[in-house]
């Protein structure tokens, strides 16, 4: 008869969990990207620390520049360091230097290359007249040996212009394009100022400042060497891949790669890293563990290309869970190792090369479940 | 994804002209009064005014036991929970699934004799609603794609609310056989048709393909929609000057009857009711078609990937596909539907022993298409006097097994109706929801002999 089934009763609410899809499902993802060497570098939560060295160029070349002073001194001091200041004199600031450092400088220990490097040196003038200078200019870069690949000196003089307090470019130089090595001495030799009598009378009122100031801009761009080889085990420990609520048992990816780096990269492992228990304060914080319930299809080989014969990857990735589901990825342990394409030598970056996901699908069996309660 | 199916599932609409199911436990009840409804060969003697009959009529061919499951632990889950095997899930299911609701409202009823004739004239006000969804949609929720290639088409939903005038009558042609019929009237009053008359569903690991043709049949005393700059129908802008209380639609049907009495206190009937149909005038009538693909997100940024801004690019997707399913308005404003008709036999016999004891078998087949049934019930009825009457009777159909009672009751001039049908199965506590198929009919009435 048709009376009421106190079982299915609403009143107590129902279990709305539901698991859809239980034998399979294909979804098509698409294309991601391009995940591009500016990308990464300089729009991402780092790019505040990289902005201030890599820019791109109108050409849309990555390029490095790093200033580096090499000399600067107070018109005061001058002053009070000679005896008569009454008459004209010649200040002899002596033998300065500097070096090419930051990011360049680690380069090389990258496996990276400085392409096209350029270096102007700037230099300002506090005074109401011009002050002639003279120097030494000498360059030397060196190889990872430490012995020198490129030596050069030339005899400097310019009249520093008046009223410049401001830093102006006073001599350029291209490095011969062979040298891949930063100058790591730099330095201006015998240097001297012709003053002015009495030069402190002679500031000039519409100045901002009464020193006398010289450095060197240096710029390059970045390329890939023939020998670059970067074996590295990386760890995301803050992935926060919340995907244990949907009890996913196992996921299949296909995944189409386009590469237009010149680096072929090969993952050999990737782990899902254990959450890391809180410790107090003061502990340290121990080591993450690996789940060794998550089995994630590897090696994996991406190969490398260019811009203009980008790298195609057909990449079949599978996550497994042994046992149960697929719980939340805090963290994944990724032991990789990229390696250079064969012709990359001497090439500059553009900021556009990376990876593009030009499609990719997945493939889930055993069921999404969605907790709607 | 499982709210873009069901959102292409919640517009998957059958459409049907509303009629109400007739009171058929009258048959078995000597006392009733409006017999010709059923059959419009049966008439009363004298003459009978009935006002304000009212049947309430639902069928769904699946219940709600399909779709909640108590758990051991005294849970109540869904189909879609883990724990329900798809073949229990989907073994329950029929290829369409549907609910259909009819009521019936009997303004007045005025039945007379004169000479030979018996004459009835009656206006009644039929409105209702039916909605279906094929079991691939919940096939595709419950186990995926491992099917690639999916015919969602086909199905549709409806509402409409029509009046009738309906003039009867009967004549007995000999001493056995009696022969009536009925003359109906219809005006259609509102109606919504949507019918999707293409849907393919491709779901591959490369893309998502959905191939959709609807029609959308739209009417309303009231006005009717106009077009956005595009010209496509705006639902959100409407006209009220155009229809203003004008009547949507009209149309004809007829019922035809033949009782007859070989012998003494058998009684055979044979009727089909509602032959005919109404031609509907839209006041918006549109044609929607549009072939959707969805290969995945296009390009996603890595900025967008570090914004979380991922589901920004699904919700595109999804705007992009309720923008195709927009409808351009039609050419062709009128259509003709047919009224779905329903064929009545039954028998019945008065024991020779004590003539108030009848037995009786009845059968009705009726014609909606996809929500066409049929159902044949046994019955028993006790009429000791034409002021009182009861009935029993039991059958099955397609809803299952069903029970009937009714009562006819007559004090001084007046007769009070009531007939109930329902089904086995029992119902969600607190709510007429069924758990299994049903076929749920209700009928209060009262007439006055004049």
């Amino acid at each position: 008869m048709a009376c009421s089934d106190e079982r299915y009763d609403l009143s107590d609410g129902i279990n709305k969990d539901i698991t859809l899809f239980e034998e399979e499902i294909s979804v098509p993802v698409g294309s991601i990207g391009p995940i591009t060497v500016e990308s990464t570098l300089l729009k991402s939560s780092l790019g505040e620390t990289f902005a201030e060295f890599i820019t791109v160029d109108d050409d849309g070349i990555l390029l490095i520049e790093s200033d580096n002073d090499l000399y600067s001194v107070n018109v005061h001091r001058i002053e009070a360091e000679q005896d008569d200041v009454s008459s004209a004199f010649t200040y002899e600031a002596g033998d300065q230097s500097t070096g090419v450092y930051g990011i360049a400088y680690l380069l090389g220990m990258l496996g990276l290359q400085c392409l096209e490097q350029h270096m102007d040196f700037y230099a300002s003038n506090p005074l109401k007249v011009d002050v002639p200078v003279r120097t030494n200019l000498v360059l030397t870069c060196y190889n990872q040996d430490y012995e020198p690949v490129y030596d050069s000196s030339a005899a400097l003089s310019d009249n520093l212009k008046k009223r410049q307090s401001d830093p102006y470019v006073i001599y350029s130089v291209d490095l011969p394009a062979d040298v891949r090595d930063v100058p790591e001495y730099i330095g201006f030799e015998a240097l001297e100022l012709d003053m002015p009598a009495n030069p402190v009378s002679r500031i000039s009122d519409d100045t901002r400042s009464d020193i006398f100031k010289f450095y060197c801009r240096h710029s390059c761009k970045i390329g890939v060497s023939d020998n670059f080889s970067f074996p590295q085990e990386v760890n995301i420990e803050d992935a926060g891949l919340e995907i244990g609520q949907y009890k996913l048992s196992k996921c299949d990816l296909s995944i189409v790669l386009e590469n237009t780096l010149p680096l072929s990269v090969k993952i050999d492992s990737i782990r899902v890293l254990k959450p890391v228990p809180a410790v107090g304060e003061g502990e340290e914080e121990p080591e993450p563990e690996c789940d060794d319930n998550i089995v994630i299809s590897a090696p994996i080989v991406i190969a490398g290309g260019s811009p203009e014969n980008p790298g195609v990857t057909e990449l079949k990735l599978q996550i497994a869970a042994k046992e149960g589901t697929i719980p939340d990825i805090h963290g994944l342990r990724i032991g990789l190792e990229a390696t250079s394409q064969t012709g990359c030598d001497g090439v500059p970056l553009a900021g556009t090369q990376g990876i593009y996901i030009q499609s990719s699908s997945a493939k889930i069996s055993g069921g999404i479940t969605i907790p709607l309660n | 994804m499982r709210k873009y199916i069901i959102s292409i599932a919640a517009l998957i609409l059958a459409c049907t002209v509303s009629n109400a199911q007739s009171f058929q436990e009258g048959f078995f009840l000597d006392g009733y009064t409006l017999g010709y409804r059923y059959n419009p060969a049966f008439y009363t003697e004298g003459s009978v005014l009935s006002i304000g009959e009212w049947t309430d009529n639902t069928r769904n061919n699946v219940g709600m036991a399909t779709f909640l499951y108590p758990t051991e632990d005294g849970e109540l889950v869904t189909a879609l929970h883990e724990s329900i095997t798809p073949e229990t899930f989907l073994g329950g299911l029929k290829e369409d699934n549907y609910l259909n609701r009819s009521v019936n409202f009997n303004l007045f009823s005025y039945a007379w004799k004169k000479g030979d004739f018996h004459y009835n004239l009656e206006g009644n006000i039929r409105a209702g609603y039916s909605a279906s969804l094929p079991k691939e949609i919940f096939q595709i929720l419950k186990l995926g794609s491992s099917e690639t290639n999916y015919n969602l088409s086909g199905a549709g939903a409806s509402a409409q609310a029509i009046a009738e005038l309906a003039y009867g009558f009967s004549r007995q042609v000999n001493s056995w056989l009696t022969v009536g019929g009925r003359a109906k009237l219809l005006v259609g009053i509102e109606s919504l048709n949507y019918q999707v008359t293409r849907f393919d569903l491709v779901l591959s690991e490369e893309q998502y393909k959905a191939t959709v043709e609807a029609n959308l049949d739209l009417t309303s005393v009231n006005g009717k929609y106009r077009t956005d700059e595009d010209g496509y129908i705006n639902f959100s802008d409407k006209s009220y000057r155009d229809k203003w209380k004008m009547p949507s639609g009209a149309g004809m049907a007829m019922d035809l009857g033949v009782v007859a009495t070989p012998v003494e206190g058998l009684t055979i009937s044979l009727s089909a009711l509602d032959l005919g149909g109404i031609l509907w005038y839209y006041g918006n009538s549109g044609h929607s078609s549009c072939v959707t693909s969805f290969d995945g997100v296009k390009a996603l940024s890595y900025e967008k990937i570090k914004a979380g801004d991922i589901a920004g690019e699904f919700k595109e997707v999804q705007d992009q596909f309720t923008g195709n399913l927009k409808f351009k308005p039609s050419e062709t404003k009128t259509r003709l539907e047919a009224v779905p008709f329903t064929l009545y036999l039954g028998t019945k016999y008065a024991l020779p022993f004590y003539r108030a004891l009848e037995l009786g078998l009845t059968g009705c087949y009726n014609s909606r298409g996809g929500m066409s049934y049929k159902e044949f019930r046994a019955g028993a009825a006790w009429n000791p006097s034409g002021k009182l009457g009861v009935t029993a009777n039991i059958g099955t159909g397609d809803f299952g097994l069903v029970y009937g009672a009714a009562l006819t009751a007559g004090i001084q001039k007046f007769h009070l109706n009531v007939g109930v049908q329902n089904g086995f199965g029992g119902t969600v506590p607190y709510t007429s929801m069924p758990l299994k198929a049903n076929n749920k009919c209700v009928t209060l009435g009262l007439t006055y002999d004049i």
